[in-house]
């Protein structure tokens, strides 16, 4: 049994222009991420990627179809999801250790025992912020505030992690140092991680599968299996001869999509 | 020559860098003008800045103004809570239900632009001429803006931060304590500074209009005898707590540093100047200073 199944997903949002209705943004989509994989969806902007990602963490009801998680129908926020977000959504009034905690708080809805405090500092230890316990989001970097994101997403001990383009702001030299951690604590953790992205090498430096999502409506077009060696950053991955095919192969079928209006 | 310049510089530098270089020199301009303009105009149109100080020395010492502080802080606090707890909530609704918003907007907005001294009538018909009175009228004063700011406060709530909340699992109490709420308060804040401005109004006028007692009635008598030495003591009395209410908000300090901090003068302390001349002689719709001047 996969651990996420989308089965002929489909979800429209009514357009601002009464007169043209409804605009479907995913249609009949069918994808399964099977336990402890790291599957990418990779698609062009507009196509649907972040609809999905936040119908399978519950916040909005499908249309059509249903999204299983263990084979039970995602209805609502699971204690076995977390989400990490493009625009990591950190409390500006909160410090780091407050920021992390709420990921436990929201799951237990009552104050922290003492163990589970320290599950917190662990936690913020993991991703590597030590120290930075009482900082505020507005006084660290952009990359150190994902680094608390990703801490509070996994102070919860998920089994499946959903991420909507978690590195999308970032800097280059930061996002790379972010995957290899990414990749590295998926290791430890054995979670499931369905990864959004729009970047080509990111999808496929990082994941054992990357769906390709069509332009809209999205459907998964096509999935291609990544067998590239792990762990990745032990090498260079991105210069492996098969990486170059797969980024090849995933770019065809992108170009194709965007020359598609 | 130059080491005089140097010290000058010096000095203009040691000033620049204390935080009370800014309100400290308005203060003493301001004293000065006012100083040089009493000189020049008889007493009796404004009395030197020497004159209200010993005025007010003589007033505190007697008691009265203590006490008259006293009768209007006491029903002025009790408005005020009352209109903190209810403008609060009720913004909070208002905020978060759209459909209520709608229906109750309208009317909130027309309340807020009624002058609150067009009902009067009405408070005294319902609640009489007695300590209530007031303490309706400064709610009435305060309600309004702290509505509307409220409101406004959780309509900007960052729907990404509701949604992070949503998906760690949070419920309704939980999304209102810890995003709605937090990400409200400098918005609460700002409607509470109106509030407390409108509120020191509120509570002059009520003891103007309706019971004649604390720093209302002393305005009231002191005016209608011409003791204008006197007359400006209540207001900068109302200056001060002014002064006090941008202490309490470091946080609004924040967005006005660079700006005077003067001990801004109410304007209900000039305008019940001007009023007191106006209605001294009912005959005349303007006032009349040669009148004043041959006196």
């Amino acid at each position: 049994m996969p651990k996420l199944e989308f089965r002929e997903v489909g979800k429209s949002f009514v357009s601002p222009d009464d007169n043209k209705g409804t605009l479907t943004v995913v249609d009949r989509l069918s994808l399964a991420v099977e336990e402890h994989e790291f599957l990418s969806v990779l698609g062009p902007s507009g196509c649907g990627k972040t609809t999905l990602v936040r119908m399978a963490a519950g916040l909005i009801p499908v249309d059509v179809g249903e999204i299983l998680l263990d084979g039970v129908a995602v209805t609502n926020s699971s204690p076995k999801v977390s989400m990490v977000f493009q625009n990591i959504g950190l409390m500006p009034w909160k410090t780091v250790w407050g920021n992390v905690a709420l990921g436990l708080e929201l799951l237990s809805h009552r104050s922290l025992t003492s163990g589970e405090r320290e599950e917190v500092t662990a936690s913020i230890e993991m991703v590597g912020l030590r120290g930075f316990e009482n900082y505020y989001p507005y006084q660290i970097s952009g990359g150190m505030q994902q680094r608390v994101g990703l801490a509070r997403a996994l102070v919860r001990k998920p089994t499946v992690l959903l991420m909507d383009e978690p590195f999308g702001a970032l800097d280059a030299q930061t996002r790379a140092i972010l995957q290899d951690e990414l990749l590295h604590l998926w290791r430890e953790r054995k979670c499931t991680i369905f990864f959004i992205t729009h970047d080509l090498d990111e999808a496929i430096y990082l994941s054992d599968r990357v769906a390709i999502v069509s332009r809209r409506p999205g459907r998964i077009k096509q999935v291609l299996k990544v067998g590239l060696p792990r762990p990745r950053y032990a090498y260079d991955a991105r210069a492996d001869p098969e990486f170059v095919r797969l980024r090849h192969l995933a770019w065809e079928s992108i170009k194709e999509e965007l020359s598609r209006l | 020559m130059t080491t005089l310049r140097r010290h000058w510089s010096a000095c203009l530098r040691v000033l620049k860098e204390s935080p009370y270089w800014a309100p400290l020199t308005s203060a003493v301009v301001l004293l000065m003008a006012w100083q040089l303009v009493s000189m020049s105009v008889p007493q009796v149109i404004l009395p030197a800045p020497a004159r209200v100080a010993t005025s007010f020395m003589a007033l505190t010492q007697s008691g009265e103004l203590p006490l008259a502080v006293l009768v209007t802080i006491w029903p002025f606090l009790e408005g005020l809570a009352l209109a903190f707890v209810v403008g609060v909530s009720a913004g909070l609704l208002l905020g978060l239900c759209p459909t209520l918003a709608r229906l109750v907007d309208p009317y909130i907005f027309i309340f807020w632009s009624t002058p609150n001294v067009a009902l009067l009538p009405l408070i005294i018909v319902w609640f009489g001429i007695g300590h209530v009175a007031q303490v309706v009228f400064v709610f009435l004063s305060a309600l309004f803006p702290l509505i509307i700011n409220t409101e406004a406060g959780v309509r900007q709530v960052e729907s990404s931060l509701v949604e992070v909340v949503r998906s760690l699992g949070g419920n309704n109490g939980e999304t209102l304590r810890i995003v709605v709420i937090p990400s409200t308060v400098p918005y609460i804040f700002s409607g509470l500074r109106i509030a407390i401005g409108r509120s020191i109004v509120g509570i002059i006028i009520a003891q103007l209009l309706i019971v004649a007692t604390g720093i209302g009635y002393m305005l009231q008598f002191y005016g209608e005898t011409l003791q204008l030495p006197l007359i400006l003591i209540p207001n900068l009395n109302f200056g001060n707590a002014l002064y006090l209410e941008k202490k309490v908000f470091p946080s609004q300090l924040r967005f006005n540093r660079g700006s005077c901090r003067i001990v801004p003068f109410p304007k209900v302390g000039l305008i019940n100047l001007v009023h007191r001349f106006e209605i001294r002689d009912p005959g005349q719709d303007h006032v009349n200073f040669h009148y004043l001047v041959q006196r």
